[in-house]
C-alpha cells in the first residue's frame, strides 16, 4: 500500500518585500527559473527523464508493435528477441507494447491525481489559511479525517463501490492526496498573509479574491510544486501497490504496476517481465524527484545566486 | 503399513479403484532416503498461505483448506482414504453394511485416547454425527448427512448408523476430515470455545494458536498408530506472497511449503535442494459457470456455442501449464474411476458460430466474467476466454473481485459468468448433488434437470462401483451438453520440502495432511 | 502551552468520531459480507447463512447496527470480531507491539541513512557526490516496496543464505529475534529514507543560507561546529514534522511489507479484515489507527514548539 503520504514541509519560500505580481515580471521570473534549472545538471537529467515518460504516455500506443492485449499462445514467456524486442509475458503478450500502453495508464493516473488533488487541496488550504477562524477549523478537521483514514480502506471502498476501473482508481487516489496539498497550501498561506505586502493590499481595500489569486497564490506555489512532484512519483508507486493487492487496473489492460505484480512470480523464469516495468517506474519516479529537487532549489530565493 | 483388511472386502461399494492404484501411483513420495529408518524428534516448520480459520478448528464447521489441513492433523476419522482413494480402517477397525444398504455397523478401535487422556468410545462417534445434524451447530456439512436417520452407540465400541434411504457415498463422507471424531464431554463443556481449543485423537495436538501468526502442534505421545508420529511437533506459519513462500523453503527458513504457487512449479522442480510432492491425482477442477437464469445464457444453444468456442488445451497451457490436465467432458480427470474420457465439446469455431446464429445471437453480446483477484490462474483463464470468444462477437469484460464479493454475487445470481474452481470431493456424489442437483447448496446457477437429478439419485442408491461409474459418466455427458458450466481443466496442489524431510506421502483425495504423522526429519 | 495541548486534544474528538462514522458506512458500502466469506465457495446453505447473519446482527436495519456499535464505542468498547469472536481491542493490542517494533526499526534505519546523506548532499550541492548520493537514495524510493522486499529476499536469503526470508519471533535482545527484523525494516527504512533525505537536504540548504550561520562562520567557528551545532538543530524542525507523518503512516500502512515478510502487524490485519468484511474489526482498527495518527502529530507539534525558539516565544 501507499506506505506513506509524504508532505513537502518546506517553509514557504516567501519573497521578502516584493509581491509577485504583474504579467511581464512573471514571464521574466519564469524564464529565470528555467535558466537556473538548466544550470542544475541533475535537474536537466530529471527533466529529460520526465520528458521521455510524458512522450511515452502521449505517443507510446502509436509506437507499440503489437496489440498489447493480444495473446500469442505459442510465445508464453518468450525471451527478448527479433519477434518480441523485450520478450513476451506469461500469456505470450508483447512486453514492449504493454509497457508503452502501460506508460499511458501509469502516467495519466499520476498526473491526473496530482492535478485534481492539487487543485482541490490548494483551494481548501488557501481559503482556510486566509479566512482562519471557524472556516479554517472545520476545513482542517475534515482534512484530518481524510488524512488519518487508512489509504487502503479508502481505496478499496471507492474501487469496490464504483468498480475497478482507472477512473475510480483516480478518484480514490485524489481523495488520498487532497489533505497533503491542503496542509502544505495552508501552512504557506498562513505565513504569506503575515507579509507586509498583503497587509498593504488589504489596507488599500483590494477585494479578497484579487488578493488571494494575484498575491497569495503565486507565493505559495514553490512548496506546492515540490509536493506535486513527490505526490506524482508516489501515485505511480501506489498504483503499483494497489495492483499487487489486486485493486489496480483490470486485466487484460496493463499498467507498469500491474505488469510488475503479475510478472513477479516469473522472476527467475523470465526476468524481463519485471525488469521492463520496474525500470520504467524507477526512471520515471527518479525523473520527477530530480526535477522536483531542482525546482525547489531554483525557486528558493535564498539560493538564487 | 498394515493395509487392505478383510473388512474392506465386505463392502461391495469399495471394490473401488483397483485401477486407480496404477493411475495414481506416481503421486506418492519417492526419494531413496525414505527407505532409511525413521529418526525421531525435531519440529517441522510448515508454511501455509493465510490463516483463514474462522472461530477455529472445529471439524464439523470446516469450510476451507487451511482448516482441513490443520484438522487432518488433530482429528481422526472412522475411515481413512489412502492416496489412491481406497478406504481403510481409521478409528473404526471394521464395518458392515446391511443388505438393504440402510444399516451401517462400525466396530471401533479399542484403547484410543483423546488428547485430554479420556477414552474415545462409540458415544463420541454418535455425538459427532448427531452434532453435525443438529441445526444449532450450524454445520455446513448438515446436508451431506441428510440421509442419516439415526446414529446409535450400542456398546462402547459399536456404532450403528441407520439411513432413511440408501446412500452409497456415506463411507466416503465419513472418511472426510469434516467427520473427525470429537470428544462429547469436552465439546459439551467448552461449547463455542471448542473451536479455538480443539481436542481430538489425531497424531498432533494443538498447543498454541496465534491467529495469523503461528499454530504450534505437539506430538500426541499416546497416538494409536504405534511409534508415530516421529516428529516432536509442527510449527505452522503463514505467508501470502508466492515469491516469498518459495524463497522460504529454498532458503530453509521453513521445511515444508504447503500448496506451493503453481507459477513457480518448474523453478522449484529444477531446484535440487528441495523436493516436490503431488501435482496430480486430485479432482479439483476449474470451470466457467454461466448464469442460466439470465438471457442469453438461458438458451442452451448459446451455452453450447460458448462451450464449443473454447480451446481448452490452449486455455490450460496459457493459464496453468504445470500440474494440470485438460478436461473436455466431465469434471473428473482421466484416470478417475468415474471419468468421462471422450471429449464432448470439441473446439470448433465454425460450429460455435452456427450454434450462435441458430440461437438468434449471431451479432454477439457482452459478457462479464468475474474472477477472484489473487487467484492468478483464474484471472489468466478469464483473459484467454476473452480472446477465444472474440470471433463469436462476444465482447468479454474481465472483472476481478475479492472473495466476499464473488460469493455474494454467486448467491444473488447477479453475474453473467464466473471463472473459478471447486476443490475435489472424495465421492463424486457430493459434488454432483451440491452443485448440479436441483436445490443444491453450491448450485449457483440454479441448474435443474430431471435427467440429471434422476441419475444422481440412482448413483446414490447403487453400491456397485462399475454401475456407479457408468451412471456418473452419463451425468457428466448430460452436463457437458446442457449444463451451466464449461469444465476447463483439472488442477493439482503440490507441496515442496527440503531434503531433510522424509516419508511424506501426498494425498490427493481431499485436502489431507495426515501423512505428516509418518514424516521424519534428518537429525 | 497546556491550554494549547488541551485544545488540540479536544479538537481530535470530533475528528475521531468523524472517522468512526465514515469507517462504519464505508466498509458496509463494499459488496459482500462476512457470512459469504465464512461459508466460502465450496459450501452453501441459505438457511444456515440466514441464521449466521441474524447471529451477527447483520439482519438489523443499518441505523440500529450503527447505534449498537456507536454507543458501545462511546463507552470504549470496540465490539467483537465476527471472524474470531474475540474482542477487537484484544486482537489489536496483540498486534500493535509487533507493528511498533517494525516501525521503530525502520525509522532508525531511515534516520541513520537519511540525515548524514542529507547534510552531506546539502553541503556539496551540485557536485558529483551530491548527484550520486541523491540518485542512489532515490532508487530506494522509486522501487515499489514489495519489489524491493523480494529482491532483498532473493539476495540475502536464497543466494547468500545469511538471513531468514520471513517470519517474526517474539521480541528479545537476541540474534534469533533480530535476524527476522533486518530485511523488513531495511526494505521499509530505505523507502522512508529517500523522503527524509530530501527533506534534510532541503532544510539544510535553507538554514545554511541564514544570517546566523554566516555570523557563526564570521565568528571563526569551525565548519563542523557550524553545520552540526547551528545548522542541523534548526534544519531538524521540518525533518521532525516529516518523521511524525511517516510514523503515523508506518503504524497503519505497512501492508505490503507485512505480507511479503509474514510480519503479523496491524496493516495486514486491516487488509485481512476488509477482505473478511469483519466490520467491527475494520471499524475498530480504523479508529485506533486514526487515534495514533492524531496523537503522533500532536506530539510532533509539541516537539516543534520546543525546537523552534521563535515559535516558542510566541506560543
Amino acid at each position: 500500500m501507499a506506505e506513506n503520504t509524504p508532505i513537502a514541509m518546506s517553509a514557504p519560500a516567501s519573497e521578502p518585500g516584493l509581491p509577485a505580481d504583474a504579467g511581464p515580471r512573471r514571464t521574466r521570473r519564469g524564464l529565470r527559473v528555467l535558466r537556473n534549472l538548466m544550470r542544475d545538471r541533475t535537474g536537466v537529467v530529471g527533466a529529460v527523464l520526465v520528458g521521455l515518460a510524458l512522450f511515452a504516455a502521449l505517443f507510446g500506443p502509436l509506437l507499440a508493435p503489437y496489440d498489447p492485449n493480444l495473446i500469442h499462445p505459442d510465445a508464453r514467456l518468450a525471451a527478448p528477441g527479433a519477434r518480441f524486442l523485450l520478450g513476451a509475458d506469461e500469456l505470450g503478450r508483447d512486453v514492449l507494447s504493454r509497457a508503452l500502453h502501460g506508460a499511458r495508464i501509469s502516467i495519466v493516473v499520476g498526473v491526473l491525481v496530482v492535478l485534481c488533488a492539487g487543485a482541490i487541496g490548494v483551494t481548501v488550504g488557501l481559503l482556510s489559511g486566509y479566512a482562519k477562524g471557524l472556516v479554517d477549523g472545520v476545513a482542517m478537521r475534515v482534512m484530518d479525517v481524510l488524512f488519518a483514514f487508512p489509504t487502503l480502506l479508502l481505496a478499496m471502498a471507492v474501487v469496490a463501490v464504483l468498480g475497478t476501473d482507472m477512473r475510480n482508481l483516480i478518484v480514490a487516489l485524489v481523495l488520498v492526496y487532497i489533505p497533503a496539498f491542503a496542509r502544505v497550501a495552508r501552512a504557506s498561506t498562513l505565513s504569506v498573509v503575515e507579509e507586509p505586502y498583503i497587509e498593504a493590499a488589504r489596507a488599500v481595500g483590494l477585494p479578497h479574491r484579487r488578493i488571494l489569486f494575484r498575491y497569495v497564490l503565486p507565493n505559495i506555489m514553490p512548496p506546492v510544486l515540490v509536493q506535486a512532484t513527490i505526490s506524482l512519483a508516489y501515485a505511480i508507486l501506489v498504483e503499483a501497490s494497489l495492483s499487487y493487492l489486486g485493486l489496480g487496473v483490470q486485466p487484460p489492460d496493463a499498467s507498469w504496476g500491474s505488469m510488475l505484480a503479475t510478472g513477479k512470480p516469473y522472476l527467475e523464469l523470465a526476468a524481463w517481465l519485471c525488469m521492463v516495468p520496474g525500470l520504467a517506474i524507477m526512471l520515471t519516479v527518479l525523473g520527477f524527484n530530480l526535477l522536483g529537487d531542482a525546482l525547489r532549489d531554483v525557486l528558493d530565493p535564498r539560493l538564487r545566486r | 503399513m498394515s493395509v487392505v483388511p478383510r473388512a474392506l472386502k465386505q463392502v461391495a461399494g469399495l471394490a473401488l479403484v483397483a485401477m486407480l492404484m496404477t493411475a495414481c501411483s506416481n503421486t506418492s513420495s519417492d526419494s531413496p532416503a525414505d527407505d532409511a529408518t525413521p529418526q525421531r524428534g525435531g519440529t517441522l516448520r510448515m508454511q501455509l498461505v493465510r490463516d483463514t480459520a474462522g472461530a477455529g478448528y472445529d471439524p464439523g464447521k470446516t469450510t476451507e483448506s487451511v482448516v482441513y489441513t490443520v484438522d487432518s492433523l488433530i482429528f481422526d476419522t472412522l475411515l481413512e482414504a489412502d492416496p489412491n482413494g481406497n478406504l481403510k480402517p481409521g478409528l473404526a477397525e471394521k464395518w458392515d453394511i446391511s443388505s438393504d444398504g440402510l444399516v451401517y455397523t462400525f466396530t471401533l478401535r479399542k484403547g484410543v485416547k483423546f488428547h485430554d487422556g479420556s477414552d474415545m468410545t462409540a458415544t463420541d462417534a454418535k455425538y459427532t454425527i448427531d452434532r453435525i445434524l443438529n441445526p444449532d451447530t450450524k454445520s455446513p456439512r448438515r446436508n451431506v448427512f441428510a440421509a442419516v436417520k439415526s446414529a446409535e452407540a450400542t456398546d462402547p465400541t459399536t456404532l450403528v448408523i441407520t439411513l432413511s434411504k440408501p446412500y452409497s457415498p456415506l463411507l466416503n463422507v465419513l472418511a472426510d476430515i469434516t467427520a473427525g471424531i470429537v470428544p462429547k464431554a469436552v465439546v459439551e463443556a467448552k461449547g463455542d470455545g471448542f473451536s479455538a481449543a480443539p481436542v481430538g485423537t489425531g497424531p498432533f495436538k494443538l498447543v498454541e494458536w496465534r491467529r495469523d501468526q503461528q499454530i504450534k502442534l505437539a506430538a500426541n505421545s499416546a497416538y494409536w498408530v504405534s511409534g508415530q508420529p516421529y516428529l516432536n511437533g509442527i510449527d505452522i506459519s503463514f505467508n501470502a506472497d508466492s515469491n516469498a513462500r518459495a524463497a522460504n523453503v529454498r532458503s530453509r527458513t521453513i521445511d515444508f511449503l504447503w500448496n506451493a504457487p503453481p507459477e513457480l512449479y518448474s523453478v522449484l522442480k529444477a531446484d535440487k535442494s528441495v523436493r516436490v510432492a503431488g501435482g496430480s491425482g486430485t479432482t479439483s477442477f476449474q470451470y466457467m459457470l454461466l448464469n442460466i437464469q439470465k438471457a442469453p445464457f438461458n438458451d442452451v444453444k448459446v451455452r453450447q456455442a460458448i462451450f464449443t468456442a473454447l480451446n481448452r488445451d490452449e486455455i490450460r497451457t496459457i493459464s496453468r501449464p504445470d500440474t494440470t490436465a485438460t478436461l473436455n467432458g466431465g469434471f473428473l480427470p482421466d484416470g478417475h474411476w468415474a471419468a468421462l474420457s471422450t471429449p464432448v465439446n470439441k473446439f470448433d469455431v465454425a460450429r460455435a458460430k452456427s450454434l450462435l446464429s441458430e440461437a438468434g445471437q449471431a451479432a454477439g453480446f457482452p459478457l462479464e466474467i468475474l474472477v477472484l483477484s489473487g487467484s492468478d490462474f483464474h484471472v489468466r483463464t478469464g483473459q484467454a476466454v476473452q480472446q477465444q470468444l472474440q470471433p463469436l462477437g462476444i465482447t468479454v469484460k474481465v472483472t476481478t473481485v475479492d472473495s466476499a464479493q464473488q460469493q455474494q454475487r454467486l448467491r444473488d445470481g447477479s453475474f453473467d459468468a464466473v471463472v473459478t474452481g471447486f476443490s475435489g470431493t472424495l465421492d463424486p456424489d457430493e459434488r454432483l448433488t451440491q452443485t448440479f442437483g436441483t436445490g443444491g447448496g453450491t448450485n449457483y446457477a440454479k441448474f435443474s434437470d430431471a435427467e440429471v437429478d434422476d441419475l444422481i439419485a440412482q448413483g446414490r442408491a447403487t453400491t456397485d462401483q462399475a454401475k456407479r461409474a457408468d451412471i456418473y459418466r452419463r451425468v457428466q455427458q448430460r452436463l457437458a451438453e446442457t449444463g451451466p458450466m464449461a469444465f476447463t481443466y483439472n488442477y493439482n496442489f503440490f507441496d515442496v520440502m527440503t531434503a531433510d524431510v522424509h516419508g511424506y506421502e501426498f494425498n490427493p483425495t481431499t485436502v489431507n495432511y495426515r501423512s505428516l504423522r509418518q514424516v521424519w526429519l534428518t537429525q | 502551552m497546556i491550554r494549547v495541548i488541551l485544545t488540540r486534544i479536544l479538537a481530535t474528538v470530533p475528528v475521531l468520531l468523524g472517522i468512526a462514522v465514515v469507517a462504519f458506512f464505508l466498509v458496509r458500502l463494499i459488496p459482500g459480507d462476512t457470512v459469504n466469506v465464512l461459508m466460502g465457495q465450496d459450501f452453501s446453505d441459505p438457511v444456515l447463512e440466514a441464521e449466521m447473519r441474524a447471529f451477527f446482527g447483520l439482519d438489523q436495519p443499518l441505523p440500529v447496527q450503527f447505534w449498537d456499535w456507536f454507543s458501545a464505542l462511546l463507552q470504549g468498547d470496540l465490539g467483537h470480531s465476527m471472524r474470531s469472536g474475540e474482542p477487537v481491542t484484544q486482537e489489536i493490542l496483540r498486534r500493535f507491539p509487533i507493528t511498533v517494533e517494525l516501525a521503530i526499526a525502520a525509522l532508525l534505519i531511515s534516520l541513520t541513512v537519511s540525515i548524514p546523506v542529507g547534510i552531506y548532499t546539502a553541503r556539496n550541492r551540485n557536485k558529483g557526490a551530491d548527484a550520486a548520493a541523491r540518485v542512489a537514495s532515490l532508487i530506494g524510493l522509486s522501487l515499489p516496496n514489495f519489489w524491493l522486499g523480494i529482491l532483498l529476499i532473493y539476495l540475502f536469503s536464497v543466494y547468500f543464505g545469511v538471513l531468514p526470508s520471513s517470519g517474526h519471533r517474539d521480541f528479545a535482545f537476541t540474534w534469533q529475534h533480530f535476524q527476522y527484523l533486518i530485511l523488513p525494516s531495511v526494505t521499509l527504512g530505505l523507502s522512508l529514507a529517500a523522503v527524509t533525505m530530501r527533506m534534510t537536504r532541503s532544510s539544510m540548504l535553507e538554514v545554511l543560507g541564514q544570517d546566523y550561520i554566516r555570523t557563526a562562520r564570521a565568528k571563526g567557528l569551525g565548519e563542523r561546529a557550524v553545520v552540526l551545532r547551528h545548522g542541523l538543530r534548526n534544519a531538524l524542525i521540518p525533518v521532525v514534522t516529516v518523521l511524525g507523518i511517516q510514523t503515523g503512516a508506518l503504524l497503519g500502512g505497512t501492508v505490503v511489507i507485512e505480507q511479503v515478510f509474514s510480519w503479523p502487524g496491524l496493516g495486514s490485519q486491516l487488509v485481512q479484515s476488509i477482505q473478511d468484511r469483519d466490520y467491527p474489526m475494520v471499524q475498530g482498527l480504523t479508529v485506533f489507527l486514526a487515534f495514533f495518527f492524531v496523537l503522533v502529530s500532536l506530539i510532533v507539534d509539541i516537539a516543534y514548539r520546543y525546537l523552534d525558539p521563535r515559535m516558542y516565544r510566541r506560543g
